[in-house]
């Protein structure tokens, strides 16, 4: 398949009093056309930051020190305002995690939205009216007239996000960013979220990015998944094989606690809290909350190994000396 | 909408009876009749003059009669000039003293609304830092010190314009120039804090990542949001705007209602004191009315 | 860096808990924070010199100089600054110098003692409010709205009406107008605390109720009251200016800065070392305190910190 994105060792650091916190350390994956991503890791450990780095959102004390973001053969990072702002909403859009914040609480729905109309796709404000009736059917929205009259504060939460995504997919962009787009809404919109999340693949050529901590919504969507540890890329490869061969401990840990999988079998949490990004352990990230630790854990920190095709970790016990013994 | 309205103007009324009560309770508390203190009157014109102020009768007949005149529009008579009502006072002092205060208002605002999204663009910059320490300083000086200094540069040493009196438009530029510098200064701070606070919020990276242009972000999208603390301020700015005017006034000698208040605390002028002070706090209730109508009519989060 | 060898793939065994203590051993309580971050501000810092050094002078500048604030010399009036008269004379020949430092002592004199009269009221009207609760609390926080409302400085000037000129007046009459929002802190602290008050009173059978909520109360609210006094100390000697400017400060010979410049104010054509010195003065000492005041809101609340 062609590819569409490609993120090469991105390294973001904030810069504050206390000092520079590396929340995102080197990662680096690509996106294919028309196939869905997940991002999956627990809060803090940089996928958030991964995302507005994409989008060229990093704002100070943030800043992207290294690395590389190709987008259909343009480098992003060293892209100056005006171009980027072409990219953004036209071909790189994004969802985000509490849609009610999300929206401007001044001004009405459909203000919003057809102003992203008007201005991208240079129409007049009436064409860009009838659009938007388009697209908020399109998401699901049964009265788009009154919807667009309503203030943000006036809408549901489930509400706010369907008319994001409304605005996120009105100009027909190629990548769409889904920032936790489930998180903050109540059960029911989820699964409507989700389902619409998924038909996206199947109506259009539009590739996602789907950024969750819950490895469940993330196993439902996404053709590929990468696990994200305090700021780096602990293991990725296809849904199937990660899912069902998960080889570091922290990807098991994530799989064992969420509920849906497990189905019947008890819990299992991981243990300890996310490390510190301000000083991280020596050797490997994890390895204070890993319960199978080796000395060489913690020394070094291992690089990202090849499990088979498409498939990576970055754990030591996959060592060819480790499975020797 | 009504509802909201009536809600205010009952709330308001109350507040304007727990001032006029404030006011005179203080008034009447000062020992001894205000004919007393100065000159050694004999006892019968003191009586003949309490009499004609009504001063002779119980504290609640007093107080009830004052209340009902007040909403008549009558606010009594002054102690020190002879037959001048207070009322006569304020008409010709007021419009002096709301030309001042209307133009301060619209300056500190046209400077310091710039000043503050500037400020808050460039947060961290050279220019905000500057900006910071612009206001910071402005912010610290009291209007009869920003008043002297300007006398002391643009009259005594440029001559560029009057120190004194009212009328043309170069009069007007010092005392207008010195009453804005602190409220000036106050609303660039103000709006600085808040636009930064704005352009953190969410909906600002998401209309940055819709790829809109930046002057849609900024005007469209942040300003309005911004400057809602701006207005709901409007009310506290007005009254350093007016305490502010009698020193201003007192320096320019223009001729204000904030120019007889003081004279009227110097001379120990009671019903003045009083008349203006209930004058000044009714309008000062009644911008804030209007402001909180203003932010209702802006933002639809509050209940009407 | 070890050598990748077979022996270094040996599981070792670490006790969870202690890693975690060993590997985050950086943590810094709340206060050490905040007072890191004031003392990184700059400004701030430059405040807190400002303010030690105007101390200083204001207590020991008295005894040092050999002219005191009231000694008129009229064949020495109106004279410019010189060796002898740093500030110059004023029309009665005293000394201008002399004269600002006494006036910069009430300016800090009033600063002080009314911030303390407000943080008083506002911590009992606050304390009280939230402690009752109900409908007095309801009722307490009805008046405080009230007075929000009406424009206090006339009120200030209505009080020295009545009380008359005098330093102790000024201090009451400042003192007791700026509390409420003392008043209103202390009293949002009180309730959060009520709240978990009731687990912790539960637990030990309802035994020291007082002590566990004013042990609480204090640190809790410290931050903000801390910030409101210091946004209270330049209000309260503004305040005092503008009093003894419009004739209502403290009676002669004492003068406040406010006093130096009004009675100068004439002279300025002629000589405008007598307004311009107090005015540098007014301006310097409301300019540090409004400096540790922005500096002591930056390190409570860091959200617009340079």
């Amino acid at each position: 398949m062609e590819q569409l994105l490609k993120v090469e060792n991105l390294k973001v650091s904030f810069f504050t009093d206390e000092g520079e916190i590396r929340a995102v350390d080197g990662i680096s994956f690509d996106i294919e056309k028309g196939s869905v991503t997940a991002i999956v890791g627990e809060s803090g450990c940089g996928k958030t930051v991964t995302a507005l780095a994409i989008m060229g959102l990093i704002q100070p004390p943030g800043k992207i020190i290294d690395g590389s973001i190709m987008y259909q053969g343009k480098e992003l990072i060293k892209m100056n305002e005006a171009e980027y702002r072409k990219i953004r909403g036209a071909e790189i859009t994004m969802m985000f995690q509490n849609p009610k914040a999300a929206l401007n609480p001044l001004l009405t729905v459909g203000k919003q939205l057809t102003e992203v109309i008007c201005y991208h796709k240079k129409v007049n404000r009436l064409e860009a009216k009838r659009q938007g009736y388009k697209q908020l059917r399109r998401v699901g929205i049964s009265e788009p007239e009154r919807v667009m009259r309503c203030y943000p504060h006036e809408l549901s939460g489930g509400m706010a996000q369907k008319v994001m995504m409304a605005i996120a997919l009105s100009c027909n962009p190629k990548l769409l960013i889904a920032d936790e787009p489930t998180s903050s809404i109540d059960v029911i919109s989820q699964a409507v979220i989700l389902e619409m999340l998924k038909n996206l693949k199947s109506q259009t050529e539009i590739s996602v990015l789907i950024i969750t901590h819950d490895i469940t919504a993330a196993s439902i969507l996404a053709d590929k998944i990468i696990v994200i540890y305090a700021g780096k890329v602990v293991e990725s490869g296809n849904k199937e094989r990660v899912l069902n061969n998960p080889q570091h401990p922290y990807t098991r840990g994530l799989l064992n606690s969420a509920a849906l999988i497990k189905k019947g079998k008890h819990l299992e949490p991981i243990k300890g809290n996310p490390v510190n990004c301000l000083n991280l352990p020596k050797g490997c990230r994890f390895s204070p909350r890993c319960s199978q630790v080796m000395k060489i854990c913690l020394e070094r920190e291992p690089i990202l190994f090849d499990v088979k095709e498409n498939h990576k970790a970055a754990c030591w016990s996959i060592h060819p000396f480790k499975t020797e013994t | 909408m009504l509802n909201f309205v009536i809600k205010r103007t009952v709330s308001m009324i109350v507040v304007i009876l727990f001032i006029v009560t404030l006011t005179f309770v203080l008034m009447h508390a000062i020992p001894g009749s205000p004919f007393t203190d100065k000159k050694k009157l004999p006892e019968s014109i003191r009586k003949n003059i309490e009499k004609r102020y009504h001063l002779d009768e119980p504290f609640l007949k007093q107080y009830c009669d004052y209340i009902l005149n007040m909403f008549k529009g009558d606010l009594g008579l002054s102690l020190r000039y002879e037959g001048r009502r207070v009322n006569d006072i304020i008409k010709k002092g007021f419009p002096v003293s709301a030309t001042l205060g209307l133009l301060s208002i619209f300056f500190s605002l046209m400077t310091g609304i710039p000043l503050g999204i500037l400020s808050a663009i460039k947060h961290r910059m050279w220019i905000d830092r500057f900006i910071l320490v612009l206001t910071t300083f402005a912010a610290s000086v009291p209007g009869f010190v920003s008043a002297t200094v300007l006398i002391y540069f643009f009259s005594v040493k440029l001559g560029w314009f009057p120190a004194a009196l009212w009328g043309s438009p170069s009069q007007m530029v010092l005392p207008v120039l010195a009453l804005s510098l602190y409220p000036g200064a106050l609303i660039a701070r103000l709006m600085r804090n808040s636009m930064v606070d704005v352009l953190s919020q969410d909906y600002i990276s998401v209309v940055r990542a819709w790829g809109l242009p930046c002057y849609a972000v900024i005007w469209k999208h942040a300003f309005k949001n911004a400057v809602l603390p701006i207005i709901t301020h409007l009310g506290p700015m007005s009254a350093g705007i007016l305490t502010g005017s009698f020193v201003i006034e007192k320096i320019f000698a223009l001729p204000g209602l904030g120019q007889h208040f003081v004279t009227s605390i110097i001379n120990r002028d009671y019903t003045v004191i009083m008349g203006v002070t209930v004058f000044y706090s009714v309008l000062l209730v009644l911008m804030n009315f209007l402001v909180d109508m203003v932010c209702c009519f802006i933002d639809p989060r509050v209940k009407m | 860096m070890p050598k990748i060898t077979k022996a270094i793939f040996q599981n070792v065994e670490i006790p969870q808990m202690d890693c975690q203590i060993l590997r985050n051993h950086k943590v810094k309580s709340y206060w050490a924070v905040v007072f890191q971050r004031f003392k990184k501000n700059k400004p701030a810092m430059l405040g807190v010199y400002l303010i030690l050094l105007i101390v200083i002078m204001v207590v020991f500048g008295p005894v040092l100089s050999h002219h005191s604030y009231s000694d008129q010399n009229l064949s020495a009036a109106n004279l410019p600054p010189s060796p002898g008269y740093w500030f110059g004379t004023d029309h009665l020949g005293r000394d201008v110098f002399i004269r600002v430092l006494y006036g910069a002592r009430i300016s800090l004199a009033v600063g002080f003692f009314s911030s303390i009269i407000n943080l008083t009221i506002g911590v009992v009207y606050g304390g009280v409010s939230g402690l009752i609760g109900g409908w007095v609390d309801n009722l307490m926080m009805r008046i405080v709205e009230m007075i929000y409302a009406i424009p206090l400085t006339l009120y200030v000037i209505l009080l020295m009406v009545v009380f008359d000129a005098g330093l102790k007046n000024v201090f009451i009459a400042i003192g007791i107008v700026y509390w409420l929002e003392t008043a209103r802190i202390v009293r949002g602290q009180v309730i959060s605390l009520k709240e978990r008050d009731y687990v912790v009173a539960a637990r030990s059978m309802g035994a020291g109720r007082f002590h566990i909520l004013f042990k609480h109360l204090i640190p809790n609210c410290i931050g903000p009251v801390m910030v409101t006094m210091s946004f209270n100390i330049p209000a309260a000697i503004f305040t005092e200016a503008f009093l003894s400017f419009i004739g209502l400060g403290v009676s002669a010979p004492m003068a406040s800065l406010g006093t130096l410049v009004n009675d100068a104010l004439l002279s300025i054509w002629s000589y405008p070392w007598q307004v311009l010195f107090p005015s540098a003065a007014i301006t310097v000492i409301i300019l540090a305190f409004n400096l540790i005041g922005d500096g002591l809101k930056d390190a409570f609340d860091p959200r617009y910190y340079q």
